[in-house]
Order: structure tokens, then sequence, then C-alpha cells
């Protein structure tokens, strides 16, 4: 066997060289390349089709701003305010800030609580996604179905119907539980236990690993033969090729999942609202941030303060967003790198 | 979308003049005041809105006696029947854009909000006869001086019973006098003779309605006539510590059962037979009755003739909206809800026990066997009760779901009871 230097830049060599056929340009930086032609004189015909472009554009346009970008503003001037819906918003300045942060153990518990379900069900669900992906990435007949079938978790578990059949499913005399009395074990309530509740959530996150193992199916269909050919006759095994050659070649895709997913995990607010009963119970064990801000605006009316709690979120997503650029440059790889 | 970014430029004016004209929209929808809608007076003929929680039964019979108002002449009416759980979500934002339904369903908790934040119109304003209904529950829709609201129909709470259950484990129901004592006795009785295999009673000690009773029970009442909680720390330390021992014994479901059945009545405990009382409201009681075979008793909760602690309660309330722009014809229609003969025939007992003397006789023969009891134990609750010394003060809601917080806490042993305790009075107090 060869030192493995060697079969690092060969494998990367014969990566490089395949790049323009591998899916991250495609998925991340869009087709800017093209169409950046000199500035063209227009005919009266091409301003024709420009206007008839921007009537098109219209509708998007108008949504855009009216339900959008107008909402976020007012928002924005919101969160300085106390707004209890039926008065006039008061300007309070930073309070609402300081309440959260200072003054209400609850907030920190939605902190807490949504933290944990993030960094437990985003690495979970990709592991998942590219496990099956991988299993998926193979030539065997009915494949198409196997991949359809996969996938349905993803349609259905957004869900309310799949939040109340948790519910059931994980239940104190529920299915998950009368499978273990045949094993002898004697399960808890796992959703109105406060140890189990979060679990069962994230264990229902993890299960809508459709669209990342789509995205990863995606990828490997891209990697190129002769590279893992390549790889083979220096002699790498199965588990050597993945990790030196699928894995690295794959980081983009990782990548962008890793982004994608995490904004939505954090977002996260069905499952808690229809499991807990829009409580966030048992004790605050599911309290997820969102549905925390849904009790303080709709329920409490406080919409000021849940207003401020919204652009808290905005800023947290922004900054994982940021930290994970900058940790990319340490570990994607992209073809045209040396 | 990059290669059209100079385009874009010559267009950003066009997004700065258009987020303006976004945001003088929305600023009306914030800060535009109310239009009590006087000047020049209102049709009486124009089309109103109705909105209304209830289960299928509820809105089939509200609907019927709706259409049968518009065709009587009545103005035409559009009806919004919701769920509890997103009507009050829903009614929110529309105050938010001053645009609640000409009449709403109210609850008694949740009426000062409302009414203190000007949504309600003042029924003085508006020609309705209130003279049938019963003297004590018609200060319900009061706040201050001014009514909000009109009793649609009364519910009490009462101490429900599996009586087949207890027959077979030879328990006798607490009847007559009995006090919260005895109601340990009896369900640590339960969960002895059935040899644990049945809870006593449904974990109540998260319901601050519960509380209210145990507190009246002693003769004091829960709020001061000021609004401010008249109760003690140490009424509420015993009262926790009373649910505690139960759970600690088996006479009532450990904290988890209780977590799972929240919120759930076809799934409570008692329901399915796991456990052989609770504490419900009367509507509930006919609901659980519908859904099981075993039959279902209500009588007093803990009671002493001395301080009857019970008191009549409004289910729901009928309420104009501030911003109505036909106040007359949306009276007339609550009018044509709580007195015409044929509404009362047709609403039957669906939302409760009809607020008038009147109505009630004209029922009694009407009511299904399910709904009897319900209805009869309303006559024993009319002879043995004794009214709120004051309306809920707003904020009432708020306490109450913080209540059941902490009894939740306590009873997953995140809290102990003392800090419990200090966290309710903290609150109150804050």
């Amino acid at each position: 066997m060869r030192s493995s230097q060697t079969l690092k830049a060969e494998t990367t060599a014969a990566a490089r060289s395949a790049a323009p056929v591998r899916p991250s340009g495609g998925a991340l930086s869009g087709g800017a390349a093209r169409g950046r032609a000199p500035k063209p004189r227009r005919s009266p015909r091409q301003r024709g089709e420009a206007r008839a472009g921007y009537l098109f554009l219209l509708p998007w346009f108008v949504g855009l701003v009216g339900l959008v970008l107008g909402p976020m503003i007012v928002s924005a001037y919101l969160s300085f305010t106390e707004y209890d819906l039926f008065h006039d918003p008061v300007w309070v300045g930073l309070d609402n800030y300081r309440t959260m942060f200072t003054d209400d153990p609850r907030y920190l518990q939605s902190l807490r609580v949504t933290f944990t379900y993030v960094l437990a069900s985003v690495p979970l669900r990709l592991a998942v996604a590219l496990g099956l992906a991988l299993l998926m990435n193979r030539a065997v007949r009915g494949m198409s179905f196997y991949r359809a079938v996969l996938y349905l978790p993803s349609l259905l578990g957004g869900s309310v119907a799949i939040a109340v059949l948790w519910r059931q499913l994980f239940g104190g005399e529920g299915a998950v539980n009368q499978i273990l009395a045949l094993v002898g074990i004697d399960g808890p309530s796992w959703i109105s236990s406060p140890d189990t509740s979060l679990l069962t959530i994230i264990v229902l996150a993890v299960w809508q690993f459709g669209s990342p193992m789509v995205i990863f199916l995606a990828g490997l269909r891209q990697i190129p033969q002769e590279v893992l050919e390549a790889a083979t006759v220096d002699g790498a095994g199965a588990v050597r090729r993945f990790f030196s050659v699928v894995l690295p070649l794959l980081t983009p895709l990782v990548f962008f999942n890793v982004i994608m997913q995490t904004i939505v995990a954090f977002q996260a607010f069905t499952p808690s609202y229809i499991i807990s009963n829009g409580t966030g119970g048992p004790v605050d064990s599911t309290l997820f941030y969102t549905l925390y801000l849904y009790i303080k605006g709709f329920s409490e009316f406080e919409m000021g303060y849940a207003s401020a709690m919204a652009w808290v979120l905005v800023a947290i997503i922004a900054v994982f967003t940021a930290v994970n650029f900058l940790g990319a440059r340490r570990w994607v790889f992209y073809g045209d790198q040396s | 979308m990059k290669s059209t970014r100079r385009t874009h430029r010559r267009h950003a004016q066009m997004t700065v003049l258009a987020t303006c004209a976004a945001l003088t929209l929305a600023a009306c929808g914030v800060g535009g005041g109310s239009d009590d809608g006087g000047g020049e007076p209102a049709d009486p003929s124009a089309p109103i809105r109705a909105a209304w929680w209830g289960e299928d039964n509820q809105n089939q019979a509200l609907d019927a006696a709706i259409t049968a108002f518009t065709e009587a002449g009545g103005p035409d009416v559009s009806i919004e029947a919701q769920p509890w759980d997103g009507y009050w979500d829903k009614l929110a934002t529309q105050v938010a854009g001053r645009d609640i339904p000409d009449v709403v369903m109210q609850a008694a908790s949740q009426l000062p909000t409302y009414a203190g934040r000007d949504a309600l119109l003042d029924l003085s304003e508006v020609d309705l006869d209130l003279s049938g209904l019963d003297e004590g529950i018609r200060d319900f829709g009061a706040v201050g001086d001014e009514t909000f609201g009109v009793v649609a129909a009364t519910n009490a709470m009462g101490f429900v019973t599996n009586s087949d259950l207890l027959a077979e484990l030879g328990v006798a129901a607490p009847e007559g006098e009995w006090t919260w004592d005895d109601l340990s006795t009896f369900a640590n009785e339960v969960h002895t003779a059935s040899g644990g295999e049945t809870w006593g009673i449904q974990d109540g000690g998260g319901d601050m309605i519960l509380f209210i009773l145990y507190v009246r029970d002693s003769g004091r009442e829960f709020y001061a006539d000021d609004g401010s909680i008249n109760a003690t720390p140490d009424d509420l330390r015993a009262w926790f510590q009373l649910w505690a021992d139960m759970r600690e014994s088996g006479a009532v479901p450990p904290a988890e059962a209780t977590a799972e059945a929240s919120g759930n009545l076809p799934g409570s405990p008692l329901a399915s037979g796991r456990a052989a009382a609770t504490f419900a409201w009367t509507q509930d009681y006919v609901a659980v009755q519908s859904v099981t075979d075993a039959a279902l008793d209500i009588g007093l909760p803990p009671y002493n003739s001395e301080n009857p602690s019970l008191w009549i309660n409004a289910a729901s309330l009928w309420s104009i909206s501030a911003w109505s722009e036909n106040p007359q014809g949306s009276a007339d229609l609550i009018d044509h809800l709580v007195n015409d003969p044929e509404a009362i025939e047709t609403l039957g007992v669906s939302l409760g026990v009809p607020p008038t003397a009147a109505a009630r006789e004209q029922l009694v023969d009407l009511v299904s066997d399910e709904e009897r009891p319900a209805v009869e134990y309303m006559d024993l609750v009319a002879d043995n009760s004794r009214p709120l010394n004051r309306l809920w003060p707003d904020g009432f809601a708020t306490s109450r779901t913080l209540f059941d917080q902490l009894d939740e806490s306590v009873a997953f042993g995140e809290m102990t009871i003392d800090e419990a305790v200090d966290a309710f009075f903290a609150d109150a107090e804050g």
C-alpha cells in the first residue's frame, strides 16, 4: 500500500480536473458568469420586453414589499415599544431587549431548548441523510420507489397530522412503548416527561431527512467514477474512499445543507406547538423559541416583546450563518482551490 | 439576479417610495384612532358578522338560530366559528386591526381584557332587554359601571364520579357536607380498594378555579374587592401539599400521566376508566359522558352549607364590537339568541344552561338523557352557591396559566412547594 500522501495528492489532482462537472458551482454561486456581456443598446422591442418583464415581476414585488419588507420594518419599530394589540404602541427604547436577557427565565429556557434542538437535530439529520443517500446511490431494481418512500416523511413531517401521530406513538400507552413492552422494557410516557419530551421532537426532526438526502444523492451522482477508480487502484477500501474522496468532494453540499437546515431548525414551531398542546410543556421542556414568541405575542398580548424576540432570533441566525461561513474556509473543499 | 443589478439601481427610488407607502399603510393599521361610530345613525339592516368558539353541535345550533333570525327580517349575518384555541389568537389579531366581528362570543376570564382595552361596546348604548336574565349572573358582563356582555349560557364546576367503577370497588362517593380532607380520604380509598390499579381522582392541583373553591370553602374570597389576591401563601402551600400527598400515595396520577392527558378530554384518565373521579365544568361532564360507556355522576365539590364555595358561572357571553357599524342590529341578534323561544329551542343546552328562567322552563322536557344530569345539577347549584364577591380582574387569565405551570413544576419535582408559592405571589404583586 502506498503512503497516504501520494494517494491524497493523486485523488486531489483527479478531482481538480473533474471540477467543471461538479455540482457545487450550480448549487451555490448560480449562473452569474453568464450574461455579463457589455451593456447592449435597446431596441423598442427590447424595451417592451423589459416592461413585460417588470410587469411579470410585479406580483412578487408587491408581495415582497407588502407582506415581507413592510411587516419586517413595522416589527422592528414595534420591538422598541410596548404594544398590547389593543392600544397604540408606546415607545420603551431597549426595555424589551433588556428584559429578555435579565428578567425572563422562560426566555432563557426557550433559548436552551432551541439550541439543544438545533445542535442535536441538524447533525443527526444530515448524518442520516448522507447515510441513506449512500445506500440509495446504486443501481438496484426499484430504487426510485425506495427513494420516493424515503422522501415521504419530509413531505409529511412538518405537518400537523404527523405531530398528532407523534403524540400517539410516544404516549404512555403508545406504539413505541408497546414495542418496548415486547422485550420487557416498561417505557415512560415519552412526550410528557420533561426528560424525554424534547428527544421525541428531535427524533421527529431527524426523520425528515428527505430534502438533504436528495441533495446529497445528486452530489454523489456527480462524483466522477474515474476518481473513485483511481482510489481503488491505489488500494483504498470502501471506508477509505468515503473519507478521502467522497466526503471531501461533498463538503460544499454538506456546507449548503448545514446552513439551510440550521436556519430551518431555529424556526421550528409546529411540532412543539402540537405535541405540547401549545404550552411548551411539560415544565417548559419543549418551549421552543418561536413557540414562546407566539405565546408572548398572542396569548399574553406582548407584541412589542414578541417583535423584539423575533429580531434577536434574526441576529442569532445571522451569527450562526456567519460563523458557518467563516469556519467553512477550513473544511469546505472546492475543486478549484489549490 | 446579479446580472440585473444595474437596472435595479434605477428602480431603487421606486422601491423606497413603495416601502414608504407600505409603511404608511401599516402605520394606519397600528395607529389609527378608534372610531366610535358616532356621527350619522347606523343602518339597522346593514349586514353584520358574528363569531364564536364551539364544537360541531354548537356550530350547527347557532347557525340554525341565526338563519331564522335573518329570515324573520333581521340583517344578513356572516358567521365565523372556530375552536377555542384558535379563536382567541384570531380575535386578538382582529382587535389589532380594529376589525373584530360585530357580535363576538366572550369568556368571563377574557371580557375584562377586551373591555378594558376599548374593544367592546357599552351595551347601554343599544336597545337590549336583559330583564329576563337571572339576577346573579347579569353582572358577569359588567366592568365597572358599564355592561359589555350578555351571558349566553351558565355552567358550574362539579365533582364527577364514575359510579359503575365505584360500585365495583365498593367505595361510596362523598355526599352532603364534605371537606377537602375527605377528598383525599376518598381518593386513597379508591386506590387501595382497586389494589393500586385505579387512581382515586385526576390531578386538579393546577386548576386555579379549584383553589378558589378551596379558599371560599373557609368563607373567604380569593380576590379582595379591589382585585388584589386575598388568599394567603399558607392557603396555597396547604393546597399544593394536599395534591402532592395524593400524588405520592398514588391516589392521583403521576405528573407524566397528567401532562399527557392535558387538553384532551376523551383521553383523560376518567374517560378511560383509570381514575374514578375528576372535577369538571358541567359542559365537560356532558362531553366526557358522551365518550364513555360507564355511568358518570355529577355532584357538589367539597361543600359546607355555611360557606358554599360554588358560584354559578358564565360559560360564555355575547358582546358587541366597539367598532360595529350596526350596533342595534347586533343587539337584536343577541336579543334573539337569548330571549326568542324558537331560538332557545334550537340552541337547547348546546352552549350550556340558558341564563333565563323562561328558557330553562321551556327546555325541561327537551333535553337528552346525557344532558339531563347537568341541567339538574345546575338547579342544585342554584340552591347551594354563593355569588363571587367581584368579577375576574384583568390579569386573571395570566394568573391562571401561571398557577398551572407552577403546579406542574412542583409535580415534576422541578420546584419545591415553597418556591412555587413564592413565585405565584411575587407575580401577583409585581
